[in-house]
């Protein structure tokens, strides 16, 4: 691994798809394309945000980056080095650098385990510690997280969900991480509780030099915390684009569908919305990804081409790319995946 | 003024479990007239479903209790009904409930749940036959917009996207032709973009038909695309009522006012502190008004419970800083 | 969606006390309580409770034979002038170490065979743990322990052995169903990401979670088992004469129904009382660790 790369994670033409097994002999009848041709990358101390809706496949592919999936095809390289070509003990050090935190407090906390030995885990695995100084290291993360010592010994179900929270933050840090994914952390969170949350994760990224992917559905939300944003359709990154860029020029009409979506809280906001896309249909099943652009069904702005052919990246302006027809003549960044339909 | 489509007047809910009494409801008192549209929103553990149970009609009442107040629909107190007295103002009074995927029944077909309230909403006197049964089935189905009606009353709910369930659940409120429509947090479980067509689905069918609807929920974004007047509560009280443009553009109580803070903004500004504090526990909530240990205003007199006070026209603020 | 009211659960201690009143509440679950806690006393010191201790063992009287219930013998005497009432208690020993012994063999291997095949579900490890299991479960019980039985010679041991030969596959089922639901949780996940190890996993995450349906289970099962030792002492192959198996006893009593019934029909009530009373207990556990939600 090479430290002093800038770009920490790279992903290239990332595919994960799920066989679907069917029939009496149970033989595979298709796949879920859940992450279907995914390349972007993150650079050392951003904020980079995905957005998507559900069946977009954001949260397969915060998965399959940290290592609950293989994947299908393609490439992941963290600090320069192929994860998956990696030898069996810098794989083991790469678990380490690479953490999640998963969406809901309630089921990414073991119900049977006190918080000390939820995140006195991490710590044993490695090894590193005696008990006393796994004791003091747990203290002050408690301390980090802004809980009492005393909740060593309570029980997740004793905790609110912001407090569950926190520990579950507190969990993907023990390792001492340089990569953090973040699937949708405040997702099942109050509007109060999120804020509190989301600052202390801003305060973390900067006392620890993080790095974060940060998953969600939440465009304002996204507007606030995130240096870049790529949005994601049915497996695929539509558009992505520094994030003053992204929400003041939405170029792909996914994007502004969505934009136009949002329910916001005022006037002001109300005029930042593009004019209204009314948004149409929904999003199909991830087995029955449409030819073509996988969103020519629902887009206003449908040309024959976009149910023939799929649109490659292209780079419309500095650090803004888009995957869309309208947007032919730019230059290519990459080049729609091999064997697609 | 007219009578009130739907008051509570004064409703005190308790709930005996082990360890004690969790005094949950504290006086809450909100009304909704005929064709208004109402916003009661809270966030987690402020009392806002077990409310809506209450009017509906189905809290569990052991270990529920509810010592004081009233629920009049239509002027009759609902919580001294006789079951048939009841039974007939639920065909008044609809829900549309929160997750189509809990709700619809998946072993059965959408046109058989469909065709079953609507036979349920008849009164008894006349029947209809199967063909009239279907065909004011295929009637609400167009109203709400979902496409293909025929073929879909032959699916299966697992079949149906979940935009097209919540529209499924909708007409089965519909149906039996209510004057208030309960409506449960009734986009959590949908997309954004499904989320928007749904609400503006259930605006003009409420415009149409005249329908008046009490729309529960924790999103304040929904709330000001669909709602009139805004309850906003906390810790079983009512904090404020106000008019919901007024509630946004002029909020007055401490925790409305943090709650629309906390909400991100598309504008940018970054993100809000938040509230500090948690939730009170129901056992031994703070005497007084609920929201003191978190209020930065919070004065000696806050441990008396605080009146409601009028600040401008149809807003009203349970705060004793607006005490004249 | 979270529970609509905060309610702090303050420490494990707190979380008896409340499980004990909940379970309180459900006056047949403290009968089925109260009967297991008899029977379990009356089996731990029938030598010092029972009337008449040797009756127990080889004692012929045959003056007082066939006797009819009396304050002498409170439930009567047998063909063999043995007091019933005595017998009955002793027989509570063997029930209760059926019970027991069959579930200790048993629990453990199900356990672990259906964690691990729950977990690696998919793979050829749950395959030929499952069909392993399947072939146990298709064999007739009552068959596959008298065929045990021929081969070795007929007592409680070898009826233990043939018991637990035919209920390991449900342990196994049980846990195969938790643990394949639980290694898509969140947490076993995260403990996956953190770098714990397969054997970790299995037995400090997903494991405690099973605890509860597993517990329910053994409890109901005590009954069943004891049960199914009874029905092997009737046909001869468990306790054998002149053992006071309550099974073995009731076969004594059977030819000598409908004059002498009682030398039949208080050991079937004792078998009876027993199973019912792991029965209620079981009931009771089971209502206890549902979720509850306010």
């Amino acid at each position: 691994m090479i430290d002093s790369v800038d770009e920490i994670v790279v992903l290239k033409d990332l595919k994960k798809y799920f066989p679907v097994r069917g029939g009496v002999f149970i033989r595979k009848i298709g796949d879920i394309k859940a992450v279907n041709g995914v390349s972007f990358s993150v650079r050392r101390g951003e904020n980079f945000g995905l957005v998507g809706e559900s069946g977009s496949g954001k949260s397969t592919l915060g998965y399959t980056l940290v290592g609950i999936y293989r994947p299908t095809t393609g490439r992941i390289l963290f600090k320069g080095e192929d994860i998956y070509r990696a030898n069996k003990r810098d794989q083991k050090a790469l678990k380490k650098e690479m953490q999640i935190v998963f969406q809901d407090p309630g089921s990414s906390l073991n119900p049977r385990k006190t918080i000390k030995q939820i995140l006195e885990l991490p710590l044993k695995v490695r090894n590193t510690d005696k008990g006393k100084d796994r004791s003091k290291k747990i203290a002050k993360l408690l301390e980090m997280l802004e809980l009492p010592a005393a909740y060593m010994y309570k029980y997740p179900s004793a905790l609110s969900g912001g407090q569950k929270q926190r520990v579950a933050i507190g969990r993907a840090l023990a390792t001492e991480p340089s990569f953090v994914i973040l699937d949708e952390p405040t997702s099942a969170l109050d509007v109060s509780v999120q804020a509190k949350i989301i600052n202390l994760l801003m305060r973390l990224q900067q006392r620890l030099n993080l790095t974060y992917l940060f998953i969600t559905h939440d465009l304002s939300l996204m507007r606030n915390v995130a240096t870049r944003v790529a949005i994601m359709y049915l497996g695929k990154i539509c558009e992505v684009a520094c994030t003053s860029e992204f929400f003041q020029n939405p170029l792909h009409p996914y994007t502004q569908m969505l934009l136009s979506s949002i329910p916001v809280v005022s006037d002001e906001e109300e005029m930042l919305k593009p004019k209204k896309v009314l948004s149409r249909g929904e999003i199909p099943s991830p087995v029955n990804v449409p030819p073509g652009c996988s969103f020519h069904l629902r887009c206003p702005e449908e040309m024959e081409l976009c149910s023939q052919v799929d649109p490659g990246m292209v780079e419309v302006g500095e650090e803004h790319t888009v995957r869309c027809h309208l947007f032919q003549g730019a230059k290519i960044v990459a080049p729609a995946s091999q064997g697609e339909e | 003024m007219a009578t009130p489509l739907l008051e509570i007047k004064h409703l005190y809910i308790n709930f005996d479990i082990y360890g004690g009494i969790l005094k949950v409801l504290d006086g809450v008192n909100l009304t909704v007239q005929s064709g208004e549209k109402v916003g009661l929103v809270g966030e987690t553990g402020c009392g806002k479903s077990i409310t809506m149970k209450a009017i509906m009609g189905i809290l569990p009442t052991p270990p529920g209790k509810i010592p004081r107040g009233e629920i009049l629909f239509n002027g009759k107190n609902i919580l001294r009904m006789k079951p048939k007295e009841l039974r007939d103002i639920r065909r008044e009074m609809s829900v549309i409930p929160q997750d189509p995927v809990a709700s619809l029944n998946p072993v059965f077909k959408v046109g058989t749940q469909l065709m079953d309230v609507i036979k349920y909403s008849v009164n008894s006197k006349g029947s209809l036959s199967k063909k009239a049964l279907k065909d004011r089935a295929i009637d609400i189905l167009k109203e709400v917009e979902l496409p293909d009606p025929e073929r879909n009353l032959e699916n299966y709910p697992v079949q149906l996207s979940g935009g097209m369930q919540q529209r499924i659940l909708i007409a089965m409120a519909l149906v039996t032709g209510p004057h208030l429509l309960i409506a449960d947090e009734p986009s959590t479980a949908l997309d954004v973009t499904t989320q928007d067509q749904i609400l503006r689905l259930m605006r003009e069918m409420a415009e149409k038909r005249r329908v008046s609807i009490l729309l529960i929920t924790h999103n304040l974004g929904i709330i000001r695309q669909l709602t009139d007047r805004t309850y906003v509560m906390y810790a079983g009280q009512v904090a404020e009522v106000a008019r919901t443009k007024d509630l946004f553009s002029d909020a007055m109580h401490s925790y409305t006012r943090g709650l629309i803070s906390s909400v991100p903004r598309l504008t940018g500004g970054g993100i809000a502190p938040g509230i500090k504090g948690m939730i009170p526990d129901y056992m031994g909530p703070p005497r007084g008004c609920r929201f003191r240990p978190r209020c930065d205003y919070a004065m000696p007199i806050c441990e008396k419970k605080p009146p409601i006070f009028r600040v401008g026209e149809d807003h009203e603020v349970a705060c004793f800083l607006y005490q004249r | 969606m979270e529970r609509s009211v905060h309610v702090d659960i303050l420490s494990r201690g707190e979380g008896f006390r409340r499980g004990w009143y909940k379970f309180s509440r459900n006056p047949l679950s403290i009968i089925g309580l109260t009967a297991v806690l008899l029977v379990a006393f009356l089996a731990i010191f029938a030598p010092y409770v029972a009337p008449y201790p040797k009756h127990a063992g080889k004692f012929v009287n045959f003056a007082e034979a066939n006797q009819p219930p009396s304050w002498k013998y409170l439930l009567g005497t047998d063909v063999l002038g043995r007091d019933i009432l005595s017998r009955i208690f002793f027989g509570f020993r063997f029930s209760l170490m059926m019970g027991v012994v069959v579930l200790a063999l048993v629990v453990p291997p199900g356990v672990i065979l259906g964690l691990v095949a729950g977990y690696f579900k998919g793979k050829w490890i749950d395959t030929v743990i499952m069909r392993v299991t399947d072939i146990f479960l298709s064999v007739p019980p009552l068959v596959l322990a008298l065929a045990i039985t021929a081969v070795l010679t007929p007592n409680l041991f070898n009826a233990m052995i043939a018991i637990s030969l035919m209920w390991w596959p449900w342990y196994c089922r049980l846990v195969y169903g938790l643990s394949a639901s639980l290694r898509n949780e969140s947490f076993v996940r995260a403990a996956q990401v953190t770098g714990a190890g397969t054997l970790r996993i299995l037995f400090r995450e997903m494991l405690p979670n099973c605890i509860s349906p597993i517990f329910t289970k053994m409890s109901l099962d005590m009954g069943f088992v004891i049960l199914a030792g009874s029905a092997l002492s009737f046909v001869g192959l468990g306790v054998q004469p002149p053992k006071p198996g309550l099974g073995t006893m009731v076969a004594d009593g059977a030819r000598y129904l409908p004059d002498s019934c009682w030398i039949a029909i208080f050991p079937a009530f004792a078998i009876m009382i027993v199973v019912l009373g792991f029965n209620l207990l079981g009931d009771g556990l089971r209502d206890l660790l549902a979720v509850e939600e306010v």
